[in-house]
């Protein structure tokens, strides 16, 4: 481009960061990709693609650039793994350990998940590291006013704390009563 | 970075979706994945914005 001719504008090909279009662009051409290797997109959730041929069964979870990837033959997921890297720059992380914001632990028993990170960031986000910790979530029979006590300065940090307790849930079920309180 | 955010409206500009997994479709996943002892791999693209091709005229100052 002359960078002389100030007024002028560049049309763009390929999506960029930033762009509105960008995340769908991006999931079109991926799932494009799945589709021509005969994978299915699951109508119960749309990040979820499955391939089901004769014995083998694939699942692949997409996450906008995070995949996890499992079959029932280990030898087709490097299969796969290649193919998608002759399309895409991709890294291996190897076996799973840890996936939007959950640590994965495979011992013999099974799969451990947790969010022992994720729930840290968050005390240290609250200055609440050197918080005890207690039995019960809450105060059974309490009930929840707004109009009780001082409005915090910033709304938005108590959505933002609320909101990530949300996601906690997912692996401490039993925290799910007492944040729904405080919705 | 374009900037999105002045963007002009225009054809496909709304079409922004992108899927987030539902918590439950990756336990539902990893149940079996467990069960039967397969494997599970992990991936990460990099630069996946830069993958993805415009279908509509974008321009960009």
């Amino acid at each position: 481009m002359d960078s002389s001719q100030s007024d002028s504008v560049c049309r763009l090909h390929r999506s960029l960061y930033g762009l509105k279009q960008a995340p769908r662009t991006w999931f079109q051409r991926l799932s494009q990709v799945l589709l021509d290797l005969g994978f299915m997109g699951s109508t119960m959730d749309t990040s979820l693609f499955v391939f089901l041929q004769e014995a083998v069964r694939i699942y692949v979870l997409i996450y906008v650039d995070d995949i996890i990837v499992t079959s029932n033959k280990p030898i087709v997921v490097f299969d796969l793994i290649t193919k998608l890297q002759h399309e895409f720059s991709m890294k291996d992380l190897g076996p799973l350990s840890y996936f939007l914001g959950i640590q994965v632990h495979r011992n013999r028993e099974g799969l451990h998940l947790h969010q022992f990170k994720y729930i840290v960031d968050l005390l240290n986000c609250v200055n609440m590291t050197g918080a005890k910790p207690y039995q019960s979530p809450c105060i059974s029979g309490k009930k929840l006013s707004k109009f009780d006590g001082d409005p915090l300065p910033d709304s938005s940090l108590y959505r933002h704390i609320v909101g990530a307790l949300q996601y906690c849930t997912l692996t401490i079920p039993d925290i799910a009563f007492s944040v729904n309180q405080l919705c | 970075m374009a900037k999105g955010f002045e963007q002009q409206d225009g054809i496909d500009y709304t079409e922004t979706f992108s899927p987030v997994i539902k918590p439950a479709t990756i336990l539902l996943i990893l149940a079996p994945a467990v069960h039967y002892d397969w494997i599970i791999q992990q991936l990460n693209v990099s630069n996946a914005f830069l993958h993805g091709q415009l279908t509509d005229e974008v321009f960009m100052e």
